[in-house]
């Protein structure tokens, strides 16, 4: 499940690109917002990560846990890219896997309860489909799944009966297409979060080049179009 | 009612929108409502169907109906709709309730242009024959002016004649042309409304200025760009590039009319003349001493309201606080201003529309913006904002009068070198 799942993340994103590549350009010379800024490239990159806009009083918890997600998402990134294999760079700050100590788990999880709970308030209770509930508990499930293998590991007194060397062992199969689920892993009492958190990530991967998260790519192409 | 036949037709139309970064639009909403309180409608009134993204979401569930995949086999998951008879009168009242100001994309994470959105919902209107009428029929007007201009041209030049009487009282100067029109090889055409108010006063800037000018035949406003016709857009624009063109012009002045600014220097593509604003031709004048004005001969505390579409969206935002600052020491900013600033609500023909409690009632962040600043007079450099701003002045009794720019350099003006 998980190479078709990569497959069609891989693929509905190349198409979603390719069809918005074969549309018309518009005639008009620009569609930007002024003044014009002397740093194009500056502007949308501010705009799109520190959202300038957003720094009003009102939408400041907003605007920290907007930050607090989007930080939590690049370090379990990270994260998880460091359970495939050691990477010097990431360890230039001698950390045990994952950085942070299990904090960007749970800020992820506060993260996407704010977002959650904010949605249960008029209007933006009005504004929103079901989509974007469903996307947030399949996120937080997620979560709470990849947190605890991480807090286990981490915290637990009794140690956690998965070793990092058991996920690198499982990743690098899959990596080499020949994919083997180590004994520690198919005999622990626990796989049954691991196969959890992949399911659920998998679902993630086949679901987002359909779903509004796509946002995370066209952000840089809708912002480009202000400030061009 | 809309059959098969004409929902086939709305979708041609709806699949003639979807330029590149239309699709980024529709693609890329969250809807996480951070644009609600950037509108000036639902700042005033706060109701659902005034914030951007719900109005953005009217046209969205339509796209995801019938051109997104997830769309057509889970439709609940988004909500995607049917176009029927009930969405129709939805992309109406958010299309016709928008001014299409973006100040909504200042705010939008994803720089999401509302108006862009809302031109596909005009679009579909017209295409169901429930646009407003009387948009279609001025565009239509214009159009058809541009067709056949020597059934107009005698009566237009007439009509000119007619006012070059108040130009000489303003510049009380002599030449042989006050208001000239046709003059080929002229550097400046300039492109009035219809109205004494947007001629009279700049022809006196102008001829005070020395300047080789030339008046339009047509009018500025693009009531094409109103209504959300693409076609009549384009084609109302053509008349005044065409006779630019065969004028041999240097530079396209567009008089106060945001709209029209924006639309023949953004929209309507490449062309081989400069397009300015009035108010950055005056400020140009000023500066190089072609003009001078007699400063505080207006009295009265002075603020300024950028348009939109000039602003904002056009890019004019420093010079017209140039020009105020030559003709006054009395000048106060509104809060916020320049590109941040509030819209005044009758942008995109709203002023031309029967919404006169729509427009009074989501006028109030506008009116309640001036009032903050204590001044007497509102200048601005746009003809719908001021209709709506003097509407707001009079419903509200503020007392506030509303004041062109060119009008106040005008009457400012020093004549004799």
């Amino acid at each position: 499940m998980l190479y078709t799942a990569i497959l069609i993340f891989i693929i509905g994103i190349i198409l979603l690109l390719i069809r918005i590549g074969l549309a018309p350009t518009p005639k008009a010379i620009t569609l930007r917002v002024y003044p014009e800024k002397r740093y194009k490239l500056l502007a949308m990159l501010s705009d799109i990560f520190l959202l300038p806009g957003v720094t009003r009083k009102k939408y400041l918890s907003y605007w920290v846990f907007f930050g607090l997600f989007h930080i939590a998402i690049f370090f379990l990134f990270l994260g998880h890219i460091e359970l495939i294999a050691d990477i010097k760079v990431i360890q230039l700050v001698k950390h045990k896997i994952f950085l942070g100590k299990g904090l960007m788990g749970l800020l992820l999880i506060v993260s996407l309860f704010f977002f959650l709970f904010r949605r249960f308030r008029s209007p933006y209770r009005e504004l929103s489909v079901p989509e974007d509930f469903i996307l947030i508990l399949g996120l937080l499930v997620t979560a709470f799944f990849g947190s605890h293998l991480n807090l286990a590991t981490l915290y637990s007194s009794h140690g956690f009966d998965i070793p990092l060397e058991a996920y690198r062992t499982y990743l690098g199969s899959i990596i080499r297409f020949r994919p083997t689920i180590p004994d520690e892993i198919s005999g622990s009492p626990h796989q049954v979060i691991l196969v959890m958190h992949i399911l659920l990530a998998n679902i993630f991967f086949i679901y987002f080049p359909f779903s509004k998260v796509t946002h995370s790519i066209l952000t840089f192409f809708s912002n480009a179009v202000k400030r061009r | 009612m809309v059959d098969k036949e004409k929902k086939k037709k709305l979708l041609d139309l709806f699949r003639s929108k979807l330029d590149k970064p239309m699709q980024y639009y529709l693609e890329t909403c969250s809807r996480c409502g951070l644009c609600k309180d950037a509108c000036f409608a639902y700042a005033s009134i706060p109701k659902l169907e005034y914030i951007p993204s719900w109005r953005a979401e009217v046209v969205r569930r339509i796209y995801k109906r019938y051109f997104k995949w997830s769309g057509k086999l889970f439709p609940y998951w988004g909500e995607a709709t049917e176009i029927d008879d009930e969405v129709m009168k939805q992309l109406y009242e958010a299309a016709y309730t928008c001014t299409g100001c973006r100040r909504c994309m200042m705010y939008c994470p994803f720089g999401i242009d509302t108006q862009a959105i809302q031109s596909i919902a005009k679009l579909l209107l017209i295409g169901n024959q429930s646009e407003p009428e009387v948009l279609s029929m001025l565009a239509d007007a214009s159009v058809e002016k541009g067709k056949s201009l020597d059934l107009f041209k005698e009566s237009f030049i007439q009509g000119i004649r007619n006012l070059e009487k108040d130009v000489i009282a303003k510049w009380k100067g002599e030449s042989n042309q006050i208001i000239p029109l046709d003059v080929e090889g002229a550097n400046i055409i300039y492109v009035a409304l219809a109205g004494a108010h947007s001629i009279v006063p700049t022809a006196s800037i102008f001829n005070v200025a020395k300047e080789n000018w030339t008046l339009s035949f047509f009018e500025a406003v693009n009531f094409g760009a109103f209504v959300g016709d693409p076609t009549k857009t384009q084609l109302i624009a053509k008349r005044i590039i065409d006779e630019a063109i065969r004028l041999k012009v240097k530079e396209v002045v567009i008089c106060e009319c945001g709209t029209a600014f924006r639309v023949m220097k953004n929209l309507v593509g490449k062309q081989p003349f400069k397009v300015s604003h009035i108010a950055e031709v005056v400020a140009r004048y000023l500066r190089e001493g072609r003009i001078r004005v007699e400063k505080d001969r207006i009295k009265g505390l002075i603020t300024y309201h950028d348009p939109c579409q000039s602003a904002r969206n056009g890019g004019v935002i420093e010079e017209p606080r140039y020009v105020i600052s030559q003709l006054t020491s009395h000048f106060v900013e509104m809060t916020p201003n320049r590109e941040y600033n509030w819209c005044c609500g009758g942008g995109a023909g709203l002023v031309a529309l029967e919404n006169e409690d729509f427009r009074e009632k989501t006028g109030k962040i506008k009116v309640e913006q001036i009032k903050t600043t204590g001044a007497s007079i509102v200048s601005t450099g746009c003809e719908n904002c001021h209709t709506q701003l003097g509407f707001l002045s009079e419903r509200y009794h503020s007392g506030v009068k509303v004041e062109f720019l060119t009008n106040m350099v005008a009457n400012s003006l020093i004549l004799g070198s």
